[in-house]
């Protein structure tokens, strides 16, 4: 294929400046181990002839890499035994996608994904609609997750003491560990892995423990430290007053796509259901779900405790003590058909777990809006338990299955030392990070679309993982691993999964795999657990110059697990517009009592350890209070680190608060990139905000006269309308416009010069001040206007109308006058000022580049397009098979990831459509619709449902 | 005019009036094959050697056909030859296409006057005979020439040195083709 | 003007006669030697213009994200840069053709130089937006070509309204200039003492002999295309203005733009030519044609012009509160005290407040003062724009786009080095040609010899 084909042409240049010698030493010593030297001669006939004299190190390993590469993308097609989704032609067409369900398994959690390939290419991921843990919803994480499959950076090959080895010389050695330690039950043998809900991970680890009982199973996962035996499921859907307890459920855990669902639907207000749920949330630091509450109280992130028993006292006497947020909760809970539902954080004390409980309890929503089940994680013994064995001598060897413990423990944890002191540690992982280099041995990890898997949901339900494409660099599952060393060399990864499921007939299992799901999985409830009394801690009185330190896993690169894609790096953090790396933020007030502005640079130091960040303003914050985002600083071979790693802050005891950190100002600036400069809408009627009270409102459209004639769309009229009101701000539509319509990633420099290329995004503005501050989101793509602005000044139709009323951009026409750009009120139009995308063959991330979608050169003009390649296939496929194109068969990328369903995308012509009753509907609006651009794109107000929005004028 | 006078008798003057004197002389005696040369227009110089030109009217007609030719093609080009809805404004958008056309006039006109002046002037034309002349040259800014056409003339050319020697020519010579 | 008030210097020194004035113009470009300062300033200029080709090339290989632009400003230096030129560009057409048809006397002797002065300003204005294309090598798609790739210009885009009108007025002012100079031409050509520059003007002069029937033809011809030039000169700027007044972003969208445009042509078209006039008449004797007389009567249009300028200024703030539109408001509250605030002041000063020195006959008669005032004035101008196309782009409807905009080095090699290059090139031009009309000032001379 072409791309082995250039791929070829670069080496051979490398070739040329190569010197001989050790090369073939490292081929030899490879090929006694078979395989490679076949394969690369294989690829690269000519090469192997002419390869002669000396070559470094790095040199062999690039082709190595490159060679193991290309033999993946010459296996690029699916793996036999796979089914496809829908029902499939006979044979693949040329240039039709298929759709494959499979999962991704995020933090241990399985996300149901249908995944499109192009001839065995994955390019996209949607979610499965069939799934609880997606419900056809993706987040930012899901939708450029395909990144990571294709990113250079990925280990290629298999390590020992960094030299290149193989899989087979793996195995071996695990067959010698095997026979070292089954005679002695296991004892000194230990595995470490990360969250996991595999059954078949569960089944090998028992299977292994059933011969070697004393093999100890350590768990760290630095997202969710806690891994209580029973966890809470909830169904805020039945819920009309919801209370989060400093709870982020709509952007964390693995619910949180289920939540925005079930919370979206409970808060949809349209002109025959008038009626929304109400979401009280206590918040330490700003989060999404904080936002999106209607009353909402500022606490110290310390204090939670403290708030918690005071709303519980309230709540026992009725006495509507305390502030408006107390004061109205026990209005609210008072009224007799009130369905409340109270949600404690996932890293919640065992105070306001159980006061959650007892609450929920007694306001009669266990087993309605919340159901407990038993955890569907393995179960393992913490960090902390591990250095003390490996300390102790009780460990002696380690299997490494995922986490990058040296990147993730908490800094007062010498996981370092520890690790060090072993005879062996061997690693499993999809990059080479300190802990793979610090390993003895290494072993590439198969991307979960490469992998024969398994994963439970966060409410139990199970799915298999079936892989879309070959390992493109001979990546190996967790379970080959651990089968290795239970002495099964000969299994496939398919047998291993298949082998955990016997109570499924092969038509069952072919059913699963089509399905994304078994049926009847999900875990049963169970009792919720034991009420226990705790009593609240103190919070630690917050003497007014001390400083409290919040370390929260970044919304995107988690606890650095997805830390090397570039498309989360460049992506801006929902609530900072953040890009490329992590700050320490802090209220104007706070920034005020430190002396520091805005990008000044910090020095945080905590017990003797100490981390040095950018200032970064964020109104959002409470006093005194200082948040900084985990997950950055991981480095791996390959790529370069981005941001800080503020792991080296947390303590072992977890809880993501450090009180009394001291902040030192140094003489140095560093820019924070962000993508948004501006806050306030200037009192402009940008986005629409109505108290609950107030709908339906009078709909003022004000009859614009025209001088323009009218245009008849012949056969649709494409539109579309984004709900405010559902919008929760957490950027999966952009993330998926950026995969689908092939935007480059331009780096950090560019952004900080306004260049970013994302061609929709969510604006973010802060309306009010003080404790009823709040902020709204609303996404921005291009409103297809009916009387565009930017089409009548391009000097050479590069930008005109489709029949079907979208706003075309021809970029094989522009010739770059930006006037367009100029012209948009909007501003949605991007401009390719340098050559963003790289057109190299030998590039693997060009495999990752949507076929339909064609890749835009320097010096034009892009712009959203309705996803004109979707609407487009859809109208070929009505053509062909005569048959009208039926409401909501055509989505866009933005609104297919939408978990919260909040765009509608239609046929306006279609009165019966769904984005037509939307842009029917009393609060629907346009943007700037003074201008009488006529767009498209339609807006529906935010609702605001606060008990005191009688009075509120909403702004 | 005539045809274009470029042998014959050539007087030099020193000033304009003296030129113009001369001219009118020639006319008295009948002389209509007359060319003056002068270092800057001279004012009345052209009437009394009856020059016209019809160059505003060619410049007129020029302007017409630009501006003609440049409406059209808009016209042609976005009802007939490519129609699509830009931006929701009307195919014929006259008021539009106004600019263009109002440039491609002034552009069309100029055209026209500039080669037409050069035409109508039979230039470039590098030699002529009068270059010939040792008492002609441009270079000082006080020299007037008057050149008779010898062939048409009554008078000999004896009578005409006489002729010229009365009104003041500082030089008398002849100019052959 | 006919009769001028005996306080007035004379357009024209009495010292000036028929055989003086060809000597003294062709001197420049026949004499054998030049002053040394003269060749000091072309090379330095020179360098200036090294400047411009290196900032040139660097765009058109690395991309024209090397220039200061972002989204929402994509439009900044270059277009600033364009409509600077072009309004210098304008002095020239006006002076030939306006005071020609108005017979001002006055403008015999500084035309030339003028015309000069537009023929460079506007070829400098026309290369900007190509430069700034991103892909520029496709600039010709603007033209009605029967190509295949693309059908036609979009007809209804300012832009192609901009090529037409630019490459007209070259065209026009390019014909109006050469034909001017083919007396002059010939002129040099018989007092050229070298063969080669006996041929060279030969040749340029197109065999020129100074007939009275080709002098009846040629100022014919030169009063049509002056009559012609005249309703150009006008459309020129107003179509630049265009850009901008069809555009909806508040800033640009501004009825008032095409006359204030226009005017603050005529302005910085003025400042010019007194910069350029002050130094020639000083380094190469020419007072006795360009006198005190035209510096006066230069400031005095400058004078008028600034004054209209100036009342652009006060409508559009005046038109933004009155229209009550809350975004025309915003714009003028933030060029007054947004981020480019003091960008917007120093331009007051410069075009406003240095202006009404030119009240005072003792300023408009003093040779060096004008020149400063005149820098003054073209910096304030270069301002004016910068305040009109960026300070706008920066903070339009959605404060989500609002953004600032930071120029780089090649955005001031470009500025620098086009001037450098504008300036090379008039050197270049009074070393070669008649940098005054000699027939012209011999017309003049005599005429005003019979007014007595």
């Amino acid at each position: 294929m072409s791309v082995t084909g250039s791929a070829r042409g670069t080496l051979r240049g490398r070739l040329e400046t190569a010197a001989p010698a050790r090369f073939w030493q490292v081929l030899e010593e490879v090929s006694a181990e078979g395989g490679f030297s076949h394969r690369f001669s294989a690829e690269f006939p000519e090469i192997a002839e002419r390869l002669s004299g000396a070559v470094d190190r790095r040199t062999t390993l690039k082709l190595m890499g490159a060679a193991l590469l290309s033999a993946g993308l010459a296996g690029c097609k699916p793996s036999k035994g796979i089914a496809p989704y829908v029902d499939q032609p006979e044979f693949t067409v040329p240039g039709k996608p298929r759709f494959y369900a499979t999962s991704l398994v995020l933090d241990g959690y399985a996300i149901g994904v249908l995944g499109e390939t192009h001839e065995g290419r994955p390019t996209k991921l949607e979610g499965n609609p069939a799934h609880p843990g997606s419900l056809g919803g993706t987040d930012a994480i899901v939708q450029t997750a395909v990144y990571t499959l294709y990113s250079a950076d990925r280990s290629r090959y298999v390590r020992r003491g960094g030299q290149p080895a193989t899989w087979g010389a793996f195995q071996a050695e695990m067959a010698e560990l095997r026979d070292t330690y089954v005679s002695r039950g296991g004892a000194g043998l230990g595995v470490l892995i990360g969250a996991e809900t595999s059954p078949t991970l569960a089944r090998q680890l028992d299977a292994l423990q059933a011969e070697m009982p004393a093999l100890a199973v350590y768990r760290h996962s630095a997202t969710t430290p806690r891994n209580p035996a029973v966890v809470p499921v909830y169904r805020f859907d039945r819920a009309d007053v919801i209370v989060s307890l400093d709870a982020d459920f709509l952007a964390e855990g693995p619910g949180r796509l289920a939540h925005a669902r079930q919370f979206s639907d409970s808060r949809r207000v349209r002109r025959e259901a008038a009626k929304m749920s109400r979401l009280y949330a206590l918040e330490g630091v700003p989060s999404l779900t904080g936002v999106a509450a209607d009353v909402r109280r500022k606490i110290r992130p310390g204090a939670l405790d403290e708030a918690v028993s005071e709303i519980a006292a309230a709540l026992e006497s009725g006495a509507p003590a305390g502030d408006k947020f107390i004061a109205w909760l026990v209005a609210d809970l008072g009224a007799a058909a009130s369905r409340a539902v109270f949600v404690p954080p996932l890293d919640a004390s065992l105070y306001v777990e159980a006061t959650a409980l007892a609450l929920n309890q007694r306001f009669g929503a266990v087993g309605d809006r919340v159901i407990y089940i038993a955890s569907p994680e393995i179960a393992g013994a913490p960090l902390e338990t591990l250095v003390t064995d490996a300390e102790s001598g009780r460990l002696e060897q380690l299997v490494i299955l995922g986490p990058d413990v040296l990147h993730t423990a908490p800094g007062d944890l010498d996981i370092t030392g520890a690790l060090q002191r072993l005879a062996r540690v061997y690693h499993h992982g999809l990059h080479v990070d300190r802990t793979a280099r610090l390993a003895h041995w290494h072993v590439p990890a198969a991307h979960d679309l490469e992998s024969w898997s398994d994963g439970r949901a966060y409410e139990g339900s199970a799915s298999i993982l079936q892989p879309l494409i070959a390992p493109l660099y001979g990546g190996v599952t967790k379970h080959q691993v651990l089968a290795a060393l239970a002495g099964d060399f000969t299994s496939s990864a398919q047998e291993l999964v298949r082998g955990t499921w016997p109570s499924l007939n092969d038509e069952a299992w072919f059913e699963a795999l089509k399905s994304g799901l078994i049926e009847g999985s999900a875990a049963a409830a169970t009792a919720p657990p034991a009420a226990t009394s705790v009593a609240p801690a103190t919070a630690v009185d917050g003497a007014t110059d001390a400083v409290d330190v919040v370390l929260r896993p970044d919304p995107y690169f988690s606890d650095g697990t997805h830390a090397a894609n570039l498309f989360l790096a460049e992506l801006p953090r929902p609530l900072t517009k953040i890009v490329w790396g992590n700050t320490a933020e802090m209220s104007p007030d706070t920034a005020a009592r430190l002396g520091v502005a805005q990008d000044d640079v910090v020095e945080l130091s905590a017990n003797g350890r100490t981390v040095v960040l950018p200032v970064f303003i964020h109104p959002g914050m409470p006093e005194g209070v200082i948040a900084v985002a985990l997950g950055f600083g991981r480095e791996i071979e390959g790529s370069a680190p981005i941001g800080v790693n503020a792991f080296v802050l947390a303590r072992r005891d977890g809880g993501g608060v450090l009180s009394e950190v001291t902040v030192q100002k140094l003489d140095a600036k560093e820019h924070v990139v962000t993508t948004q400069h501006h806050h306030s809408m200037e009192g402009r009627d940008i986005v629409r905000e109505l108290p609950l009270a107030a709908f339906p409102p009078e709909r003022n459209e004000p009859a614009q006269p025209t001088l323009y004639p009218e245009y008849e769309n012949p056969e649709e009229a494409w539109g579309m309308s984004i709900d405010l009101n559902a919008c929760i701000g957490c950027m999966a539509c952009v993330a998926a416009c950026q995969v689908e319509n092939n935007s480059p990633v331009v780096g950090r420099e560019e952004v900080a010069r306004g260049h970013e290329m994302h061609w929709l995004r969510v604006d973010r503005y802060y309306a009010g001040d003080g404790d009823d501050q709040r902020t709204l989101f609303q996404p921005v793509p291009c409103m297809q206007c009916e009387d565009a602005p930017c089409e009548v000044v391009c000097p050479v139709n590069a930008t005109v109308h489709t029949a079907d009323g979208i706003n075309a951009q021809v970029y094989n026409r522009c010739v770059g006058t930006r006037y367009c750009s100029q012209n948009c009120p909007y501003k949605v139009r991007r401009f390719n000022f340098f050559a963003y995308q790289d057109f190299a063959e030998d590039n693997p991330l060009s495999l990752l580049m949507n076929p339909d979608v064609s890749v835009r050169e320097r010096g034009v003009m892009e712009k959203c397009t309705y996803c004109v390649q979707r609407t487009r296939a859809a109208q070929i496929e009505a053509n062909i098979t005569d048959s009208p194109i039926t409401d909501g068969s055509v989505m866009t990328a933005c609104q297919q990831a939408c978990p919260s369903r909040a765009i509608t995308f239609g046929n306006l012509k279609d009165r019966s459509s769904a984005v037509a009753r939307e842009k029917g509907e009393p609060h629907a609006y346009a943007l700037l619709e003074e201008l009488n651009t006529k767009p498209r794109t339609t807006y529906l107000a935010r609702i605001r449902n606060a008990p005191d929005s009688e009075e509120d004028d909403g702004e | 005019m005539a045809r274009p006078v470029d042998s014959g008798l050539l007087a030099m003057f020193r000033s304009p009036e003296a030129l113009l004197g001369a001219v009118d002389r020639m006319r008295e005696l009948g002389l209509t094959a007359l060319e003056g040369f002068t270092p800057y227009p001279v004012t009345g110089l052209p009437e009394r050697l009856g020059a016209r030109t019809r160059l505003p009217v060619w410049t007129f007609i020029g302007g017409c056909i630009g501006g003609a030719a440049i409406f059209g093609l808009q016209v042609y080009s976005v009802l007939l030859n490519y129609p699509i809805n830009v931006g929701g404004r009307p195919l014929f958008s006259w008021p539009a296409f106004l600019v263009p056309t109002f440039e491609c006039v002034v552009l069309g006109a100029a055209l026209v006057a500039f080669f037409g002046m050069l035409i109508g002037n039979q230039l470039p034309r590098l030699h002529h005979p009068v270059f010939d002349a040792e008492s002609f040259t441009l270079a000082t800014g006080d020299r007037f020439y008057l050149l008779v056409g010898g062939t048409d003339s009554h008078l000999g050319i004896a009578e005409l040195r006489k002729e010229f020697a009365e009104l003041g020519a500082e030089t008398i010579e002849e100019v052959r083709a | 003007m006919a009769s001028d008030p005996p306080r007035d210097p004379p357009v024209l020194s009495p010292g000036a006669t028929p055989r003086s004035i060809p000597a003294a113009i062709s001197a420049i470009p026949l004499g054998p030697k030049l002053p040394r300062r003269f060749w000091w300033g072309f090379g330095f200029f020179f360098a200036l213009t090294l400047v411009f080709l290196f900032s040139v090339t660097w765009v058109l290989v690395e991309g024209i994200g090397t220039l200061g632009l972002d989204i929402p400003a994509a439009w900044a230096f270059p277009i600033i840069n364009t409509v600077w030129w072009i309004g210098i560009g304008h002095a020239g057409t006006l002076i030939s053709a306006v005071l020609l048809l108005l017979r001002q006397r006055w403008r015999n002797s500084i035309n030339r130089f003028a015309e000069a002065m537009t023929l460079l300003a506007a070829s400098l204005a026309a290369f900007h937006p190509i430069l700034h294309l991103g892909r520029p090598q496709y600039f010709y798609w603007l033209l009605p070509l029967p190509v295949t790739h693309m059908p036609w210009p979009q007809w209804r885009s300012p832009l192609v309204w901009d090529f037409f009108a630019i490459g007209t007025y070259l065209i026009v002012s390019l014909l109006f200039w050469y034909m001017g100079l083919i007396p002059d031409l010939a002129v040099l050509r018989d007092r050229a003492k070298r063969r080669g520059a006996q041929v060279a003007y030969g040749l340029l002069a197109l065999g020129w002999r100074g007939s009275a029937h080709h002098w009846h033809r040629f100022e014919t011809a030169y009063f049509l295309i002056a009559a012609l030039a005249t309703p150009l000169v006008v459309s020129v700027h107003s179509v630049i203005a265009l850009d901008f007044t069809s555009a909806i972003i508040p800033g640009y969208h501004s009825t008032i733009f095409p006359p204030y445009f226009v005017a603050g042509a005529l302005y910085s078209g003025f400042a010019m030519v007194v910069t350029i006039a002050v130094p020639l008449r000083a380094f190469f004797g020419l007072e006795a044609f360009i006198t005190l007389r035209h510096i006066d009567n230069a400031a005095r249009v400058m004078l008028g012009a600034g004054g209209v300028v100036a009342f652009g200024y006060v409508s559009e703030a005046y038109f933004a509160w009155y229209s009550g539109d809350e975004y025309e408001r915003y714009m003028i509250w933030n060029r007054a005290f947004g981020d480019y605030g003091w960008l917007f002041w120093t331009m007051l000063a410069c075009n406003v407040g240095a202006l009404q020195l030119l009240w005072f006959r003792s300023v408009r008669r003093s040779q060096w003062t004008m020149f400063a005032l005149a820098m003054v004035i073209n910096i304030g101008m270069w301002i004016e724009r910068y305040v009109i196309v960026v300070t706008s782009l920066t903070r339009d409807f959605l404060p989500s786009a609002w953004n600032t905009l930071a120029p780089t080095w090649t955005d001031f090699g470009l500025l620098a080095g086009s001037l450098g290059l504008f300036f090379a090139l008039m050197f270049l031009f009074v070393r070669l040609l008649p940098a005054l009309s000699i027939s012209e000032v011999e017309e003049l001379q005599h005429e005003l010899k019979e007014a007595g």
